[in-house]
């Protein structure tokens, strides 16, 4: 820990305060007093130091300082550059949400089709690549074929696909299919290299502003591009429906429920709006159909599961 | 020849490391969901022993009809559904409590649709991002209501025996 610390101020110096660095190394492993004994809980600079220096190192130890938000987001780029922490994934979720209603509308305003969304969506969450995380889901009233999941777990699906299914499996499967992207941080991997976090590691009050804050607009305008345009690599739209079967499966719903929407696909997809939709976004339903397939024969008892075409049409009709 | 011969003795002793490590490999799993509960019998209707941690390593005794039996690092046995685990350990994460809604370890409450957020709103710097771009009002308050549903671990299984999904199969 020591040392991720002396490094982050050797780089926040190097990147702020040229020809500091001494000082704030001298700071950070403990200064010594006349006496040679430590100097407990300061950053004082040693003697010769510049009152610049003295001055930033102060405001290094405000914990509302602007200086300290900057230094604390370039110490945790060093431990995050692989791992982001949930809260900066969360806040790059609901910025994209935020946009997700400007762009597909309101949510359907009927409280039982939500609630009954919202629990085949968290049964298979429960079962998921990452079980532990809060995930909510979103019926929009919108007629376009499409569902995306934004990062942090927060889902959304149009009226237009659910009203396309026939089955609970397959509302089911969708829904696992878009926790699996949340899982497997797809969205996220697609904007890693974004210049929004070139010396930032963790979104705080301070890298919303200025600059910084323009670059996090841009990024989540090229987040929406690939969401709501353009698409995921097509690589990670199959890893989303293979993993979304297993969870499927796992929760106890019939995996043949994402084969099935697959199938469907390829039925609407010549009178369907492409603009915007699952058609525009997804690989060839073609594809995906014979990528699905391949892996059928992991799930023997599949006819066993839970299918509930019933339960899944009495919600369906609050639609019509 | 004889080189020939300690490059099959060798290749041969290494295919039976390999597939001895490899079905040992299959008497482990982890439980991977949340809420993974041990029973008394292979039954959900069944006594719960235990409500088993996500990430837990367990050792497998049996294996019937969709349910395995298995044994607690503490030394537990009972039945656990087979969707509760997996072959590999799932991810864990640190997700701070202010950001769940409704009662912690919760995952939707969904009556709530039409109920104000009470435990948080958005998160300060997405509201910052609001600001920034001058989104307008009601999509915020519509993605808090939408943050605002939750459930409860007990509603999803009631919601599960219903459907006579998973481990309430008959």
């Amino acid at each position: 820990m020591k040392w991720k610390g002396l490094t982050a101020a050797c780089l926040f110096c190097l990147l702020l305060a040229p020809g500091l660095c001494l000082g704030a190394l001298e700071g950070e492993t403990g200064a010594r007093d006349d006496e040679g004994s430590p100097r407990k809980g300061t950053l004082t600079s040693p003697a010769g130091q510049t009152p610049l220096l003295a001055g930033l190192l102060e405001k290094l130890m405000d914990k509302g300082s602007k200086e300290r938000k900057i230094f604390e987001g370039v110490t945790s780029i060093i431990s995050s550059a692989a791992e982001m922490d949930y809260e900066t994934e969360l806040t790059i979720g609901e910025s994209l949400a935020l946009e997700g209603f400007r762009r597909y509308g309101m949510p359907v305003n009927d409280p039982a089709l939500q609630r009954y969304v919202n629990l085949v969506g968290c049964a298979v969450a429960r079962n998921s690549l990452r079980p532990a995380i809060p995930y909510h889901f979103v019926v929009v009233d919108n007629p376009l074929i499409n569902a995306f999941s934004c990062p942090g777990g927060i889902i959304f699906i149009c009226s237009g696909l659910v009203r396309a299914l026939r089955t609970e499996a397959q509302l089911a499967c969708i829904l696992a299919h878009e926790v699996a992207h949340v899982g497997h941080k797809h969205a996220l991997k697609s904007i890693q290299r974004a210049q929004f976090f070139q010396g930032v590691g963790k979104i705080t009050a301070a890298t919303m502003e200025g600059e910084k804050g323009r670059q996090f607009e841009q990024m989540i305008g090229n987040l929406q591009t690939v969401l709501f345009d353009r698409g995921l690599d097509k690589n990670m739209e199959f890893e989303a429906d293979l993993t979304g079967m297993q969870t499927a499966y796992r929760t106890g719903y019939g995996p043949n429920g994402m084969i099935e929407v697959l199938q469907g696909l390829i039925l609407l997809q010549a009178r369907s709006r492409q603009k915007g939709s699952w058609f525009s976004t997804h690989p060839p339903p073609k594809q995906r159909l014979m990528k699905c397939m391949s892996q059928a024969s992991r799930y023997p008892d599949w006819k066993s599961m839970a299918q509930l075409p019933g339960r899944f049409r009495s919600y369906k009709a609050r639609l019509q | 020849m004889k080189r020939f011969r300690i490059f099959w003795v060798t290749g041969f002793l290494l295919a039976q490391v390999m597939a001895f490590s490899q079905s040992h490999g299959q008497d482990k799993l982890w439980v991977a969901s949340e809420e993974a509960r041990l029973k008394a019998e292979r039954s959900a209707s069944s006594e719960t022993i235990a409500t088993l941690a996500l990430g837990t390593e367990v050792s497998v005794l049996s294996y019937e009809s969709r349910w395995y039996q298995i044994r607690t690092p503490s030394g537990q046995e009972g039945w656990i559904y087979r969707g509760r685990l997996n072959d590999s350990p799932p991810a864990t994460e640190e997700v701070p409590q202010n950001l769940f809604t409704g009662i912690a370890k919760s995952k939707i409450h969904a009556e709530g649709v039409d109920t104000a957020r009470s435990i948080r709103g958005l998160t300060r710097e997405t509201e910052q991002y609001a600001r920034n771009r001058g989104t307008p009002a009601v999509y915020q308050e519509v993605l808090e209501r939408v943050l605002a549903l939750s459930v409860t671990e007990q509603e999803l299984d009631a919601f599960l025996r219903e459907g006579k999904i998973g481990e309430y199969a008959p």
